[in-house]
């Protein structure tokens, strides 16, 4: 059961059967597009901050959608709900849970680095 | 009176009966012999007349007491006796004779009939032996035999019968041969197909024990194909059953506890190898920071041991799977060209390491698209390749790809991989795919490995419906073979309809820009990205694409504002670049906004590459 709930929990962080299927199991691809995964969240993320602290509702809905529509295509599951999470914020124009969601983006992208450089070396 | 004679003599004389007159006495002589009786007994007409009638007897005595009984009673009929034939021959033959008396009431000669009855004589010996023969396997054969009348009623039965059923005669005698088996077993006899011929059944002893046997029946029928009866053989076989028993139950424990064991395994490989992982992640990050060379040559040796501790415990966890049959094959669909060069490419920059060549050839006549599991296809690959490189010192390793046979829904492939290395010896040839088997002893000492890798590749390739064989020379190289089998499938013929179109791809975002572009690539498209609606605008000025795919949010200049003004300019030259929207959103508003600005097709993001080259075939067949 807890082996169960562990691969589960891992599949959230990083499913890497289901991106590995993406990229029809190109394995140069899926380094790549780590690659430029990693680089353009941690820029996006930066412009996030930027957007979020001068309120800039627009600005922080296109970044939320633009990281969403990434993370899907990985398959970092926990990472998009985060993100869908910012979106809504701006589209509902409710700051209220930001900060708290800015800090569980932070903590999910933390995991996925640690899954993504178990996923390197594995492949 | 002499016609009456007359007529009489040639009756005798062509009679197919031996016949004789001979005087009376204890030492009588031939009167009269017919040619049949000469002929039987090999004697000319002359030499007759020479010798007693007694001679011709094998016993005289036998002679003697018959001449003594015609005196007695008359006539003598069904004597049989033995003559002196024609070359020594002994001649069976029936005996009759009449004393014929004179005036006076004395015997005045003796008149005897001789038939041949050899040939009976040695048929009734044959029945005789074969009596004898048949009573004697009945009597003393290992297993119960038992007649039964047309009412199957037991008539008769051997010795053994009694011993293995624990009854007596009087048991036995006139029972319902039904009685003998339990119920349920009787009518599972009854049925046509089992009743003649063979049966595993069980029947009941005097005790009320049931017993094991095999039974074989037969039908008896009489001269006219009536059934009068049947015929059933009876082998104990309970001991043999118990046996069997003991047999499979030990067979399942041992299988059992195989299994336990090959889990306990793939659990334990699966435990041990997260923490390699880590260790090995800790080891590259350590790798990336600024610190001194020496230390950099420790670590990178320290990663090198946790690369073979964790290849090692790969094919531990592999080879325990596959021993547990938890190893499911996972049919999906792949492009193969695509994974086989991804492959090589590895292969070939692996070889370089130690300057070997690496060559591939794969015809043009492999489907592109074949449903398999790429993921297990290339683990065989590579522990083959892996082999081929560890064990070739300079030269070529080559990959070869053929069609070994296909029918409408299969296609099995043959993989040759062959390489200029050290070879295995004609003897070592079969073991190799053993497991802990190397060629050689010392090969673990002089090359790593630990002999499951052949092992594990033998097991996945017959797991994929196909086989594994090697030929080699030694100090020439080794032709590594295997087959495959694979399911077609029917998308070959949509990826052929996108073949060399030119795509413009709009989509800000670069992961998704990079995962499309890269795979409609691999596909035998042409793309051209652009990151926003104005770049693809500048793009449509001085190129022509057969499709644009747009993505809806983009910085600067939406995808829906883009299609309108794309479509708002073909008014005027009368084009019509087919568009698909790409979109994450789920929303019905969306999808109209889409469609009214103008798009030939609509999909959801994340794109799935299969449902994009349909769609892209099914746009630019609806443009043709």
């Amino acid at each position: 059961m807890f082996a169960k709930k562990e691969n589960k929990t891992r599949r959230d962080v990083l499913d890497t059967e289901e991106f590995f299927e993406r990229v029809q199991r190109d394995k140069k691809l899926l380094m790549e597009v780590l690659d430029i995964f990693i680089e353009d969240f941690k820029k996006k993320r930066k412009e996030l901050e930027t957007a979020v602290s001068s309120k800039d509702n627009k600005q922080m809905i296109h970044l939320a959608h633009s990281l969403k529509g990434a993370c899907a295509n990985i398959a970092a599951k926990n990472l998009r709900k985060d993100c869908l999470a910012i979106e809504q914020i701006g589209m509902n124009n409710d700051w209220t849970h930001i900060a708290s969601i800015l800090q569980r983006l932070d903590r999910n992208f933390e995991e996925l680095l640690v899954s993504i450089v178990q996923l390197k070396n594995n492949v | 009176m002499a016609d009456k004679r007359l007529h009489w003599k040639n009756l005798l004389d062509h009679l197919e009966a031996g016949v004789y007159r001979s005087t009376a006495g204890a030492s009588p002589k031939f009167i009269y012999i017919n040619p049949t009786l000469r002929q039987m007994l090999g004697v000319g007409p002359s030499e007759i007349k020479k010798i007693n009638v007694s001679q011709i007897f094998v016993k005289q005595n036998n002679f003697h007491f018959l001449y003594k009984k015609l005196i007695q009673e008359g006539s003598i009929k069904n004597c049989e006796v033995r003559l002196k034939g024609k070359d020594k021959k002994i001649l069976w033959c029936s005996f009759a004779a009449i004393a014929v008396k004179d005036k006076k009431g004395k015997i005045a000669y003796v008149d005897v009939i001789l038939q041949d009855i050899s040939l009976r004589k040695k048929f009734e010996q044959h029945l005789t032996e074969s009596k004898e023969l048949f009573q004697t396997i009945f009597n003393n054969t290992a297993a119960a035999i038992m007649v039964t009348d047309q009412d199957q009623r037991l008539v008769a039965w051997n010795p053994f019968a009694e011993k293995m059923l624990d009854m007596s005669r009087d048991d036995l005698f006139n029972k319902p041969v039904k009685e003998l088996f339990p119920l349920e077993q009787w009518q599972h006899m009854l049925s046509p197909k089992t009743f003649i011929g063979a049966v595993q059944t069980k029947v009941i002893r005097k005790n009320g024990n049931l017993i094991d046997v095999d039974l074989s029946m037969n039908l008896l029928k009489d001269s006219s194909n009536k059934i009068i009866g049947a015929v059933g053989i009876m082998q104990d076989i309970t001991k043999q059953k118990r046996f069997q028993e003991i047999l499979i139950q030990s067979k399942l424990t041992a299988e059992e506890a195989n299994n336990t064991k090959s889990l306990f395994l793939a659990n334990m490989s699966h435990e041990v190898r997260t923490p390699i992982h880590t260790i090995k992640g800790i080891l590259d990050l350590m790798l990336t920071e600024d610190i001194s060379t020496a230390k950099k040559e420790n670590l990178q040796v320290a990663k090198e041991a946790a690369d073979q501790l964790l290849s090692l415990f790969n094919d531990m966890l592999d080879l325990s799977i596959v021993e547990a049959g938890k190893l499911k094959i996972n049919y999906v669909e792949f492009h193969l060209p695509n994974v086989l060069e991804t492959f090589c490419k590895g292969m070939a920059l692996l070889a370089s390491h130690k300057n070997l060549k690496f060559i591939a050839s794969i015809p043009s006549q492999i489907p592109e698209l074949v449903i398999g599991d790429p993921v297990r296809l290339r683990q065989v690959l590579v522990n083959l390749i892996d082999n081929a490189i560890k064990f070739t010192e300079k030269g070529k390793i080559s990959l070869h790809l053929k069609i070994a046979d296909q029918t409408q829904q299969w296609i099995s492939l043959l993989f040759e991989v062959r390489d200029e290395g050290i070879g295995i010896p004609q003897d070592k040839q079969e073991k190799i795919f053993d497991l802990f088997t190397q060629a050689d002893d010392t090969i673990a000492r002089r090359f790593g490995g630990t002999g499951l890798g052949l092992a594990i590749a033998k097991r996945l390739v017959e797991l994929m419906g196909g086989r594994i064989w090697v030929e080699s020379k030694e100090g020439e190289g080794s032709n590594f073979s295997f087959t495959i089998a694979f399911k077609k499938t029917k998308k070959n013929g949509e990826r052929e309809k996108i073949q060399g179109l030119r795509i413009l791809l709009a989509e800000d975002n670069p992961v998704n820009q990079k995962i499309t572009a890269q795979l409609l690539e691999k596909n035998g498209c042409h793309v051209t990205s652009a990151s926003n609606g104005r770049e693809v605008l500048e793009q449509l000025k001085g190129e022509s694409f057969d499709i644009i795919l747009m993505d809806d949010q983009m910085p600067e200049l939406d995808g829906l504002a883009t299609i309108k003004m794309i479509r708002e300019t073909e008014k005027t030259t009368g084009a019509h670049v087919p568009i698909i929207a790409l979109t994450a959103s789920v929303l019905e508003e969306d999808r109209e906004n889409f469609f009214s600005a103008g798009v030939d097709a609509f999909l959801p993001k994340p794109i799935e590459l299969n449902q994009l080259i349909e769609t892209m075939g099914h746009v630019c067949q609806k443009r043709k």
